[in-house]
């Protein structure tokens, strides 16, 4: 590949997210199908369709994506895609969501739904799992049939095969490929829709005859009787007696099959019904009937007697029946201990209770008051790296309160610089939460990159939050056991990170057995190097800030003390600062600073003041140690030379 | 950018697979990007070879617990992490042992141990993913169309005169720029969807 076209394709990555934001562009690039779906894999197959399992890269998740078995067939063709706009009407928890319909590159109908991974009601049925357990899905069935017939749908074919249990649990009617629509009662969007009018159903009886004859009603065998939701009514009885037996639903069923509840076992047979007038006329009924067992009470099947009622309301409530015995007991004992004792007992115990009752509001109310000064104190101890103190703070606040957002904070910071990032973690949001994740699993202390990492990305502007945790951390680094070669890349990328206009800054630090050398001269247009103030109480042989002038010299050397200054070339500046200090040599050469002003006395060696405007030339009298002065030729007073000469030596230039 | 988050498809393959198989194929995927990082900073040969060992293991055994999470950033925003800091980490330990590097050697670390402190590098790995995925979705299409039609594409793009083109392939000229329009989109297309599968 040459280098131009190289270059090309580089430019190419950008060109493609900006045509990102063109929705149009977005859309075409994306609309072809057969990228849309991944490699498919056959999950199962039925009279009219296969099934198979494959990834939407448009949404990044896996479906079940349906296409026609047969597709020169146009009937066949036909019902598939009836069956897929019929689904795509049902929008219920319970009933399989259709994604998406279309035809394929080959013009095929396809649609896709939900992918389940789990197995077919038919599979649950056989492991073992309780009674009520196989009841509960069958009510969520019944729930979503009902959203069905309400509708004006009928599935026509329910049976444990055509459900789906998840693995977490949810259930699913599939398979509306023979449902009917009952036009008098449907929806109004389901009459316009003019694909469904194409195909119609009554015709599906053939299908039947294809093995899952038991759960089809009676009427299903006779030609020309009217098929209507009592139909769905009679399979879901006929599950329910799947249950019940635990055997497959055949023509001759045998109600004497049935194991369990009597109420289920008349509720069950009653939908099964031969005579389509004798079954429970709505699947709602049938549904209120499951749910009256499910919850304790007696189904309307059952016909239940009073000593059925009163079994079932103590079973219903087992708990508090037995709580109620219990209680008896206890309250007879009770109270012929409390008749006896209770004449000497009962002023002192209500005295008692009402002072602690008293103490115990008046101790809430004040905690609830002093919650805020804790807070305040404990961010105090905070700032001021107390971290002790400030976590029993927080958590004497949180004992009373513990949704406190602020002490809540506080703590996740405290165990944030303490590098407990996966403690840190549930009392922490946003920015700072985010960093906190990166590091949970590394081992600590981290290294400096990771440090730099850190403090360069939190908040600097969260003036009570991050910027604490960032100065703290930066504290704290500086008081580890680092190489100078760490010290010096945590300072850089702090300065970096200050100056982001800088591309180069020239900072050098050594450590000498005389002391350190920093070197930070020819940082033209630097604010501030408060970051020097970090190196702490150090013994500095030699600072060169030559052409960098910064602002608040005084607070960052504040911890410093220093043998020799050079300071060239810099503007005004304040520079009290240097009466106190013991500084040996000072080099300002080319500054807008007049030190005679602050030096009278200073132990001063060596002192170059060229080029400045010094003023009081008297003051070098005082200087009883100098041994070097550079000034510019014929600045220096003759009497003065003349008080200095032998002691000084004196450099003209 | 406004690429759609998913879940990452390949890594989520990785990620259920987790045998030697899905390592191969791991390894085969990103390498070429670790490799282009550590080349732009200048590593030699060698050390590239063990570093990039190094990094893919630790990114692989990490894989199990990587979760998309919009928080914690794309798993490309992960993986120049462990590169940068394990490089650093990996010059500073040859910087301790072997006290006698020879000179240049030692400059040359220096100056990628300084590269990695400063915030351009950021943008360096960046222009390395987007090189990365750029030639790799050409790689992909190229074999989706005839040598004729790619041929016509480097030249089009290169931007040789479109009639000079026309006339020495023997084609017309709106088929040049048909040709161009059509590998340019499935180029694009690519792109994106390398993006979103391994970033």
């Amino acid at each position: 590949m040459d280098e131009d076209f190289q270059k090309f394709l580089h430019s190419q990555f950008s060109e493609a997210h900006e045509n990102m934001q063109d929705p149009q562009t977005l859309s075409a690039l994306m609309e072809l199908e057969h990228e849309r779906y991944g490699e498919k894999f056959l999950i199962a197959e039925g009279g009219q369709k296969k099934v198979f399992k494959c990834s939407d890269e448009l949404t990044g998740r896996s479906v079940a994506y349906a296409t026609v078995k047969n597709p020169d067939d146009k009937e066949t063709t036909a019902k598939f895609i009836r069956e897929a706009r019929l689904t795509a009407h049902l929008e219920h928890p319970h009933i399989i969501p259709v994604y998406d319909t279309g035809l394929d590159d080959e013009g095929i109908p396809y649609f896709t739904m939900k992918y389940i991974s789990g197995q077919s009601y038919e599979d649950y049925l056989k492991d073992k799992h309780t009674l009520q357990e196989n009841i509960d899905i069958l009510i969520k069935i019944c729930e979503a049939i009902s959203f069905a017939h309400h509708r004006g749908i009928i599935h026509f074919d329910i049976k444990p095969d055509n459900i789906q249990v998840s693995d977490y649990g949810e259930v699913l009617l599939c398979d509306w490929g023979l449902a009917g629509i009952a036009y008098e009662s449907c929806s109004q969007s389901l009459l316009d829709d003019d694909i469904l009018k194409q195909v119609d159903l009554s015709q599906s009886i053939d299908l039947y005859f294809k093995g899952t004859a038991g759960y089809a009603a009676p009427e299903m065998w006779k030609k020309h009787t009217h098929r209507d939701h009592l139909c769905d009514i009679y399979s879901l009885g006929a599950v329910l007696f799947q249950i019940l037996s635990k055997k497959v639903p055949s023509q001759e069923m045998n109600f004497k099959d049935m194991e369990g509840p009597e109420a289920l076992k008349a509720v069950c047979k009653k939908a099964l019904s031969t005579d389509k007038e004798n079954r429970y006329q709505t699947s709602r009924e049938f549904l209120n009937e499951l749910l009256a067992w499910r919850n304790g009470f007696a189904t309307k099947a059952e016909q239940a007697s009073f000593a059925t009622t009163f079994k079932l309301l103590v079973l219903r409530h087992k708990n508090v029946s037995i709580s109620i015995l219990t209680s008896l007991v206890f309250i007879v004992i009770l109270t012929m201990v409390f008749v006896i004792f209770i004449h000497n007992k009962e002023k002192r115990s209500t005295a008692l209770a009402k002072a602690l009752q008293k103490t115990e509001i008046e101790r809430n109310n004040l905690e609830e008051e002093l919650a805020p000064k804790y807070i305040e104190k404990a961010q105090d101890a905070f700032m001021r790296r107390e971290y002790d103190a400030a976590l029993a703070l927080c958590e004497h606040v949180l004992r009373n309160n513990p949704d406190s957002p602020k002490a809540r904070a506080i703590k996740g910071m405290i165990f944030f610089c303490r590098q407990n990032f996966k403690d840190a973690i549930p009392y922490l949001s946003g920015n700072i939460l985010a960093i906190a994740k990166n590091f949970h699993d590394l081992p600590t202390p981290l290294n400096i990159e990771d440090i730099i990492y850190i403090i360069t990305n939190l908040d600097r502007k969260d003036e009570i939050g991050e910027q604490v945790v960032y100065k703290n951390m930066l504290f704290e680094e500086f008081e580890r056991d680092h190489s100078i070669e760490e010290i010096k890349q945590l300072m850089l990328a702090e300065l970096y990170h200050k100056n982001p206009t800088f591309k180069h800054i020239n900072l050098s630090i050594e450590e000498t057995s005389e002391g350190w050398l920093i070197d930070v001269s020819n940082n033209i247009g630097l604010a501030e190097l408060y970051i020097l103030q970090k190196l702490g109480p150090i013994y500095v042989k030699s600072l060169d800030m030559t052409n960098t002038q910064v602002i608040s010299l005084e607070d960052t050397l504040e911890y410093m003390q220093i043998e020799e200054l050079i300071m060239r070339n810099w503007g005004k500046a304040k520079i009290d600062f240097i009466k106190n200090r013991r500084i040996l040599h000072i080099d300002i050469q080319g500054s807008h600073i007049d030190l005679s002003s602050v030096i009278e006395g200073l132990p001063l060696v060596s002192l170059n003041v060229a080029e400045t405007p010094f003023r009081n030339w008297s003051v070098l009298n005082s200087l009883r140690f100098l041994k070097k002065l550079t000034v510019l030729k014929g600045q220096l007073p003759e009497s003065i030379r003349k008080n200095l000469e032998g002691r000084v030596k004196i450099i003209e230039l | 950018m406004t690429t759609p988050r998913t879940r990452q498809t390949l890594l989520e393959k990785l990620k259920d697979r987790y045998d030697e198989e899905s390592w191969q194929e791991f390894q085969d995927t990103y390498n070429p990007y670790i490799l282009r990082i550590l080349r732009a900073l200048k590593m030699n040969n060698h050390d590239c070879q063990d570093l990039q060992q190094n990094i893919m293991l630790i990114a692989w055994k990490s894989l199990p617990k990587f979760q998309y999470d919009p928080d914690r950033g794309s798993f490309r925003a992960w993986i120049s992490t462990v590169t940068r800091r394990e490089t650093a980490h990996f010059i500073k330990k040859r910087q301790k042992t072997f006290v006698s590097l020879n000179s240049d050697e030692a400059d040359r670390l220096k100056e990628t141990l300084d590269k990695l402190s400063k915030p351009e590098i950021d943008t360096s790995i960046t222009q390395e993913w987007q090189a990365f995925i750029s030639e790799k979705a050409w790689t992909n299409i190229v074999p989706r169309f005839s040598e004729k039609v790619i041929d016509v594409f480097q030249r089009v793009s290169k931007g040789e005169d479109v009639e000079k083109i026309a006339s020495e392939t023997g084609i017309s000229e709106s088929s040049v720029y048909v040709y161009k329009k059509r590998v340019l989109n499935s180029l694009q297309k690519e792109i994106l969807k390398l993006e979103r599968d391994l970033g």
